[in-house]
């Protein structure tokens, strides 16, 4: 445990020791100072339209915060240092992850400003607000896991970036691709029916590849939240995904270790 | 306290490490040798628990490196050959850093830290930021983060490279402070620095053990035939034809031809004859005089060369 805050520690620090940090964490506030500023402009506050219009710029943002994560100790040659020390790669994936983590939140918080104007003003702060402040923090729970896991696949920080943008990308893509996903599936069963299935058995072949992939996709997962319905099971979704991805990083430098190349 | 056992890595289809196995006993300081390429660097991150090896075992003060890795890495203090340093911590940070990461406690942090750095002499640097400080005083660092923990092996891969030679003798006097403290494998490609910091020394080459000794015992070993070094003033031909006559001589040379006529020779004899007199008694004779004449004992270097000539080197280190 004193391992994990060890590395988390110093992990966060160093998002301030360059300019990094800042720099998100300004790109953040502007984007949402943004909407907000716009929103007292025309009288009409939506926070909860500003937490989705950041939300659609976490793709972009996410990448470029974890970008560092493992490319950045393996490029320096500081990774022997980690992985010589008594700790295991475990608490070091974990200590990185929470660190990235971490200033997700403090960006997210950030945002709390905007709260808390509202609140002053009078303004309407419901339930909705609340459930799109927890879907957008499980939300980022899950990004950061995969933009670690994009880190640790490179040395470079450029591509370990575009790839986590590649994966979040098709994930937020899937909303739109997963019905023409769902009939190609479709149309290509019908091609080579080597079962003999009717026409609706094909459709809804397709139509449950369509589901499948609407599953996967994190997004829609948390329009119940906006709505002021609290549920588990997205919150659950969001957890397994992150705990997959950590699980797949410390596989990944685990791998590494035991390559014969 | 180090046991090394049959290690073998492959990179794809090279073989970097062959069937390497020797031991390091407690308070001993091992001289780690080999041309760059040997194998020497994949050696020391495998036992130090960075790599794994394709087969074989290291055993750190009793315990396997893979099956106890925890318990190994304690014992183990790590210099590779570029200093892991995070040149955005000043030294201070980062040595803290590195005693949370090694789990030295809150209470104990502090006062060792400050004999650490006492040690290595980066006091003065403390609160200066890595990317600051010259070379000599982040391998310096790097040192000291080897050292935090209180290890009792030290692995130093190439500790004096890139060092001006004020600094070599600096950390090579270092060394042989901590080897009365710390058991010390040093890996180099200098024969000099093993030769003076060593007290046994395992020469490495294309991946397997070429020669493992004391470097007194290397010495004597190879010592088939003793030189002699003879700077001379006179006709060549003549001096070599002369020399050539005296019992015990095998083969002269002239090696390198001055001005003036003034030639240096090497002459080489049967082991255990000494001709420097005959030598000297025979220029004599003819009047030519000699300018200067050194027995050359076989170095480390050339023990070296013998063991390593005919072997072609150009494989990761």
């Amino acid at each position: 445990m004193t391992r994990i805050q060890a590395v988390f520690k110093r992990e966060l620090a160093a998002y301030f020791r360059s300019p990094i940090g800042y720099v998100l964490f300004a790109i953040f506030m502007t984007i949402s100072g943004l909407y907000f500023a716009s929103g007292i402009l025309y009288a009409n506050i939506d926070l909860v339209g500003e937490l989705n219009f950041i939300q659609s710029f976490l793709f972009i943002i996410v990448p470029v915060l974890t970008m560092r994560t493992f490319s950045e100790d393996r490029k320096n040659g500081t990774e022997v240092l980690l992985f010589t020390s008594p700790a295991s790669s475990l608490e070091i994936v974990l200590g990185k992850y929470f660190a990235a983590l971490s200033l997700f939140l403090i960006m997210t918080a950030g945002t709390l400003s905007h709260l808390v104007i509202t609140a002053l003003y009078d303004g309407l702060i419901d339930a909705s607000v609340w459930g799109a402040y927890i879907g957008f923090i499980f939300l980022g729970v899950a990004y950061v896991s995969i933009g670690c896991f994009a880190s640790a696949l490179t040395e470079n920080q450029i591509i370990a970036a575009v790839i986590s943008f590649v994966i979040m990308l098709v994930m937020m893509l899937l909303n739109f691709v997963s019905s023409m996903l769902g009939s190609v599936a479709s149309t290509l069963i019908s091609k080579i029916n080597l079962f003999g299935l009717s026409d609706v058995q094909i459709g809804s072949a397709g139509s449950a590849v369509t589901k499948a992939l609407q599953w996967l996709n994190p997004t829609t997962r948390i329009s119940n939240f906006v709505n002021g319905i609290f549920e588990l099971s997205p919150i659950l979704f969001f957890v397994s995904m992150a705990a997959v991805f950590i699980y797949l990083t410390n596989r990944i430098i685990e791998k590494r270790r035991w390559s014969q190349r | 306290m180090i046991e090394i056992r049959n290690l073998v890595k492959y990179y794809g289809d090279i073989k970097a490490v062959d069937d390497v196995t020797f031991t390091v006993n407690r308070g001993e300081i091992l001289g780690f040798l080999g041309p760059n390429g040997a194998g020497k660097t994949t050696t020391m991150n495998i036992l130090t628990g960075f790599l794994s090896a394709t087969s074989g075992t290291v055993t750190i003060n009793g315990h396997d490196i893979l099956e106890e890795p925890q318990l190994a890495k304690k014992s183990i203090g790590y210099l590779p050959e570029n200093p892991p340093l995070y040149l955005d911590m000043t030294v201070i940070e980062y040595l803290k850093f590195v005693a949370e990461l090694k789990g030295v406690s809150a209470d104990q942090r502090l006062r060792q830290l400050a004999e650490i750095m006492k040690l290595v002499r980066i006091t003065d640097v403390s609160n200066r930021l890595i990317k600051n400080l010259s070379k000599g005083y982040r391998q310096r660092v790097g040192l000291a983060q080897a050292l935090v923990g209180n290890p009792e092996v030290l692995v130093l891969d190439e500790p004096t490279v890139g060092l001006d030679p004020k600094q070599i003798i600096d950390i090579r006097n270092l060394i042989k402070e901590l080897g009365k403290k710390h058991t010390i494998i040093l890996s180099s490609h200098i024969l000099p620095e093993v030769q003076a910091v060593c007290e046994r020394v395992v020469i490495i080459n294309r991946g397997a053990i070429a020669a493992e000794d004391t470097p007194e015992g290397l010495s004597k070993k190879m010592a088939k035939t003793s030189r002699i070094e003879l700077t001379a003033e006179g006709p060549v031909k003549e001096i070599i034809q002369k020399i050539r006559m005296i019992p015990g001589v095998e083969h002269v040379d002239a090696i390198i031809e001055k001005e003036d006529g003034i030639t240096i020779f090497e002459i080489e004899n049967k082991t255990g004859e000494d001709v420097r007199r005959q030598v000297f008694f025979e220029m004599a004779r003819s009047s030519w005089p000699i300018i200067e004449m050194k027995s050359l004992d076989p170095t480390l270097e050339d023990i070296f060369l013998q063991v390593t000539s005919n072997q072609q080197t150009g494989k990761r280190g």
